[in-house]
């Protein structure tokens, strides 16, 4: 009978280890929790769909209302001073010219500038504005100037998305507002969040210096030189973000070639005047700065580019350019435009050390 | 010659094992509902949570012809934002649908942002307190409208006076 006493006593206290043990891992990821979380990142993806084909609805609707008030032409905003129409009239009393009537020396000159070949295009860069507008309101981050659209008869636009939606079905649900007023607190814990995606490419999209919608991409060394930058703009009671970082040989392509909705190939048939505005990829890295993963288009987190003053503007300069440990700034910034910085030995990089300035053309 | 056995001694020895076992057995099960605790995560939550989103989904979805023009529930939300006459088509549309869909014999409740409309099985004297889990929709003016849906709410223990 002792044998027995001591035998169960054996057996129960191997049992309480076993179900202990197996208790543990329990508690954290019970027994249908994944099988829920799969449904539940389902029904998230479901409801962002239907969003974004609501949204698509209004914003032709929108985009039509909009292309007639602007006499059929879309005005492409390079900044807060420059507009391009691609209209040769231009426009009289705010409206655009479709039909010139000049007198020279000859007499009368008629000149018809109303293109309805780019009408679609116009339409599209409307509608295309408006679906961001849409999109970047939705709590999830869905990004931007992802599809390519074609527009069938009787005003049906087909559109065709680059990326796909991304939902994290095992990522711990926290409170965005939590994990991003953390992250920017501490940005060398940006860098966890970050993944290298292929060779030295880090990418950083859905961090708290990427800009909503945006897909952020930077070499080792520049994504490094940026959180160094957060780390001044938090001293200085801000913060940073970055709305175009990388931009691959096929994505700068369709800017060059027409396939995005601004549609520069249409609207600068001339590859000289097209040049003005977008970097020819022929010519790699050289012209194109983006390219090589160095260059940052930023501006001051909560602010978008027609919000930033001229203060605003000063400030994230000095932020962008302070200086290293070597003494060095950490970014130079390119003279006409005041959201586009270059780091790390890029052309222009090395010829502002030269020169030692932080501004340059 | 065999040593007898003394049968009081086994007795004892027996007596005291047997308490042994009970008393581990005791301790055993104390220690196992002490330490081995349930999980916090319930799969009828769980599951009436994604429910109410799909089902937020399908009502949205539903088609309806607002003066003539196709549209769905949705876009009548979106349209009543602006035209106060659409609302009273779009309170009773809902009620309809939930009445139809979910039965009247139970309380469902939907959330257009603060705005609570309830099915005919809620209690008139009732108070009930809008979802949690809201499915995201556009407005015209560029906005977001939350909209949340629940059937088979319970109310709250305090009621509205009449």
């Amino acid at each position: 009978m002792p044998l027995l006493a001591l035998l169960t006593l054996i057996i129960l206290i191997s049992l309480f280890i076993v179900l202990y043990e197996k208790n543990a891992p329990f508690r954290d990821n019970p027994i249908g929790k994944r099988q829920f979380d799969l449904l539940k990142t389902y029904t998230k993806a479901e409801a962002a769909l239907f969003y974004i084909d609501q949204s698509a609805k209004y914003s032709l609707q929108q985009a039509v209302y909009d292309l007639a008030q602007n006499g059929g032409v879309s005005e492409l905003e390079f900044n807060d001073f420059e507009t391009f129409s691609g209209s040769d009239c231009g426009s009289f009393n705010g409206a655009y010219v479709w039909y010139e009537l000049r007198k020279d020396k000859t007499g009368y000159v008629e000149n018809s500038c109303f293109d309805e070949n780019i009408l679609n295009t116009h339409l599209i860069y409307y509608f295309n504005t408006n679906l961001n507008d849409y999109l970047q309101l939705h709590p999830h981050n869905i990004p931007l100037n992802n599809y390519q659209y074609d527009v069938k008869d009787n005003l049906e636009i087909i559109a065709k998305a680059h990326e796909p939606l991304k939902f994290s079905i095992l990522k711990i649900e926290i409170n965005e507002e939590i994990r991003t007023n953390r992250l920017l607190k501490e940005p060398a814990k940006i860098v966890a969040e970050a993944a290298t995606i292929q060779g030295n490419l880090k990418e950083f999209t859905s961090t708290p210096i990427c800009a909503k919608g945006s897909r952020c991409i930077l070499t080792d060394e520049s994504f490094n030189q940026l959180i160094k930058a957060q780390e001044k703009a938090k001293q200085k009671g801000v913060s940073l973000e970055v709305y175009s970082s990388y931009r691959s040989q096929s994505k700068q392509e369709a800017l060059w070639f027409g396939k995005t909705p601004e549609n520069y190939a249409a609207r600068y048939v001339d590859e000289n005047i097209r040049r003005k505005y977008v970097c020819d990829p022929r010519n790699g890295e050289k012209s194109c700065p983006h390219m090589s993963g160095k260059v940052v288009d930023i501006r001051l987190r909560g602010k978008t580019t027609r919000t930033m003053m001229s203060s605003d503007w000063r400030l994230l300069h000095e932020i962008m350019t302070s200086k290293d440990e070597d003494n060095n700034p950490l970014w130079v910034r390119y003279a006409n435009e005041p959201w586009h910085f270059e780091c790390c030995n890029t052309p222009r990089y090395e010829r502002a050390m030269r020169q030692g300035v932080t501004v340059i053309v | 010659m065999a040593k007898r056995k003394n049968k009081k001694g086994m007795g004892l020895t027996d007596f005291f094992s047997i308490l042994a076992i009970a008393l581990i057995l005791v301790v055993m099960y104390s220690l196992l509902k002490i330490f081995v605790g349930q999980s916090t995560f319930e799969l009828k939550g769980e599951s009436s949570r994604v429910e109410n989103i799909i089902s937020t989904i399908g009502i949205l979805r539903t088609p309806i012809n607002i003066d003539g023009i196709d549209a769905n529930i949705a876009e009548l939300i979106a349209v009543s934002e602006f035209d106060s006459s659409k609302r009273t088509l779009l309170e009773k549309n809902l009620i309809e649908l939930m009445d139809n869909s979910f039965g009247t014999s139970r309380c469902s409740v939907i959330c257009i942002d603060e705005n609570k409309i309830e099915s005919s099985g809620c209690g008139t004297f009732q108070i009930y307190e809008c979802p949690l889990d809201a499915v995201v929709i556009s407005s015209y003016d560029k906005n977001i409208i939350r909209v949340a849906f629940a059937y088979d709410v319970k109310p709250l223990s305090p009621v509205r006076i009449p």
